[in-house]
């Protein structure tokens, strides 16, 4: 096991009541079995059936009843959760869900921004249960999910942050033909580029091997503009089958595309309003013509003042 | 005696709602809208707590997408996240009929003149006739209050029939500024204050007229001030007020004034820049910031979940 920092939670005091469980919904594949889930959610994690062509990609976020992710004035998203007075351990239950998806995922994208604010924090963005990491060690995954940071041309990158210097955390980038030198000439560890390739059908990575003292740079366009066929192409090429997006802004562009399956929405019993942040702010919205639909999965509730809600999407 | 403006039907079998949750603190309040209609739908009568506030109970109605949208960039019309929800049309149709509800329970309905703008032909009453005859058997008047905010007036459309049907009572929320212009429309108007504060306000045993319109003036200055004309309200028997515009939602939400919010889901995804409630006020701040408790989930379908929650102290 790694040395990374863990969290004992105290699974008796996050127990969820069940209020919806969609049972007409197919879910075939292990996301994290363990009694530690059974005692808070009633019944393991399960996801449906994984695509052959890309990675089974999720979302987790939290947001107020009015659908915003962070105050305007303190845009840490957790805030939205914590900042919650009547919660009480439901903000907790918000986090360690996000240890769970953490914690079934094999590989974990993530914003520049993300990295940046981690500067400070020293924080590292793994999974914090150490059950569930030591359930991945079990299953034969990697211990720590891979952590994908996605990146236009590298230059918004903060490499100080304890995601590239700590020795244990694996480095993967997500990005175009015009991050390649950049990344490469801050990684601390010897680079290995994948991609780009011709077109989707061509994506061919050999046997894959994955090295934790290399750094893995995944090239998904020739252009200066991501090609998110071909990233998760490759994702999957390398052996990612689970993806959890942490990116608010990546999960929109993901579903412009038609990318992501399901998203796990914690609703914290506030209002804020105005203009602060919400999914995708800075992107083009969905018009009245053509929109993703969803589908209810399950909702859970650990009190009034907070709701856990999970939805599959689908595509016209 | 019921009103004569447009009523459709619904089907309220197919409407039927799966209670999901109901707190144990709510089960208990005024029965205000009870009929076979009301007990199809939601499986029991409809009811708000009683309160002994000087204003009146305020509530809101409003449907958003999964991530709070309420209206799309390229289509503003609020109803559209629900009747664009291609998977549940009759969750959507319940959504309409749950406004419809809410507007029963109110003694008055305030909107934006916005929606008069963008629905020329649509008018604040109540369009399900069982729910128009609950109400009236309750001691209500067919038509629940109009109130419709205005700063100086400019933005009414006095040609709407809002106003020439001569069925619906309106209010104009307003302040002295408003006042020559709405009087040239309507010379015989009843002007109501102004007063410098809630505790002035002084009227009582009010008797609305549906055929006549009234001017709350309410402060002395260039914005209305809420306070003084929830006050007002109270004093001509407003008990319970719907709150339509999403814009005034989150204002009375900076006053401390919403007492409950009424947020159906219908389940699509829309994001990017569009429209969430009070999107052009201030948002709260991460150190002060309205709380909720859930009071009420129920779900027509997978696709569609119609929430309720209390404001808290």
């Amino acid at each position: 096991m790694t040395n990374l920092k863990k969290i004992a939670f105290d699974y008796p005091r996050l127990k969820l009541n069940e209020l919806y469980f969609n049972q007409q919904v197919d879910l075939p594949n292990e996301g994290v079995a363990l009694p530690q889930l059974r005692e808070v959610f009633g019944r393991d994690l399960m996801f449906g059936a994984f695509p052959e062509d890309r990675p089974y990609a999720y979302n987790s976020l939290v947001m107020s009843v009015d659908g915003k992710i962070a105050f305007a004035d303190a845009p840490q998203g957790p805030l939205v959760a914590r900042n919650n007075k009547f919660a009480g351990d439901g903000s907790m239950v918000d986090y360690w869900i996000l240890n769970v998806l953490r914690g079934s995922a094999d590989a974990i994208l993530c914003g520049t921004q993300s990295i940046a604010k981690e500067v400070n924090s020293g924080g590292t963005g793994h999974c914090y249960d150490a059950n569930i990491s030591a359930h991945r060690v079990d299953r034969h995954k990697n211990e720590i999910p891979w952590r994908i940071v996605v990146t236009l041309d590298g230059t918004d990158i903060a490499f100080e942050a304890a995601q590239f210097t700590h020795p244990e955390m694996p480095s993967f980038f997500y990005t175009t033909s015009a991050g390649v030198e950049h990344i490469r000439t801050h990684s601390s560890k010897e680079a290995i580029v994948i991609g780009p390739f011709d077109d989707v059908e061509s994506v061919n990575v050999g046997e894959f091997v994955y090295d934790p003292q290399k750094s893995y740079i995944i090239v998904t366009n020739r252009e200066r503009k991501f090609d998110n066929r071909m990233g998760m192409k490759i994702l999957k090429k390398i052996g990612v089958d689970t993806l959890l997006v942490e990116s608010p802004t990546v999960t929109h562009i993901f579903m412009k595309e038609g990318l992501m399956d399901e998203l796990f929405l914690n609703q914290s019993g506030l209002y804020i309003g105005g203009d602060a942040t919400s999914i995708g702010q800075r992107c083009v919205p969905f018009s009245s013509i053509v929109h993703p639909h969803t589908e209810l999965v399950s909702i859970y509730m650990h009190s009034p003042h907070f709701i856990y809600c999970r939805y599959r999407l689908h595509y016209e | 005696m019921s009103s004569n403006l447009p009523k459709m039907g619904f089907p309220y079998d197919e409407m039927k709602l799966t209670t999901l949750f109901s707190h144990p603190a709510y089960r208990d309040g005024d029965i205000v809208v009870d009929c076979e209609s009301v007990r199809k739908v939601l499986g029991e009568p409809f009811r708000f707590q009683g309160h002994e506030l000087l204003r009146p109970f305020i509530y809101n109605s409003v449907v958003t997408s999964i991530d709070g949208k309420i209206a799309f960039l390229d289509a503003p019309e609020g109803p559209l996240i629900a009747s664009k929800n291609h998977y549940d049309p009759t969750g959507a149709l319940t959504d309409w009929w749950l406004l419809n509800l809410l507007r029963s329970s109110a003694d008055a309905i305030l909107f934006g003149a916005n929606t008069l703008r963008s629905e020329p032909t649509a008018t604040g009453h109540i369009y399900d006739q069982t729910l128009e005859d609950a109400r009236i058997a309750k001691g209500l008047s067919p038509v629940p209050i109009n109130v419709i905010p205005t700063l100086d007036g400019t933005d009414i459309p006095f040609d709407h029939k809002e106003f020439a049907c001569g069925e619906i009572p309106v209010v104009f929320y307003t302040v002295l500024n408003a006042l020559d212009r709405l009087k040239e429309h309507f010379p015989d108007m009843v002007v109501l204050g102004p007063y410098g504060s809630p505790d002035e306000v002084t009227f009582d045993d009010f008797v609305v007229d549906p055929a006549q319109k009234y001017a709350m003036i309410c402060g002395h200055g260039h914005l209305p001030d809420p306070h003084i004309a929830m006050r007002m309200l109270h004093k001509m028997g407003i008990k319970r007020l719907l709150v339509e515009s999403p814009m005034m939602t989150h204002l009375f939400l900076e006053e401390r004034l919403m007492d409950e919010l009424f947020i159906n889901i219908s389940c699509l995804y829309v994001g990017g820049d569009a429209l969430s409630i009070g999107k052009r006020g201030n948002s709260f701040t991460s150190k002060v910031h309205p709380h909720t408790e859930l009071i009420h989930l129920s779900m027509h379908s997978p696709h569609f979940m119609y929430t309720r929650h209390r404001l808290m102290e």
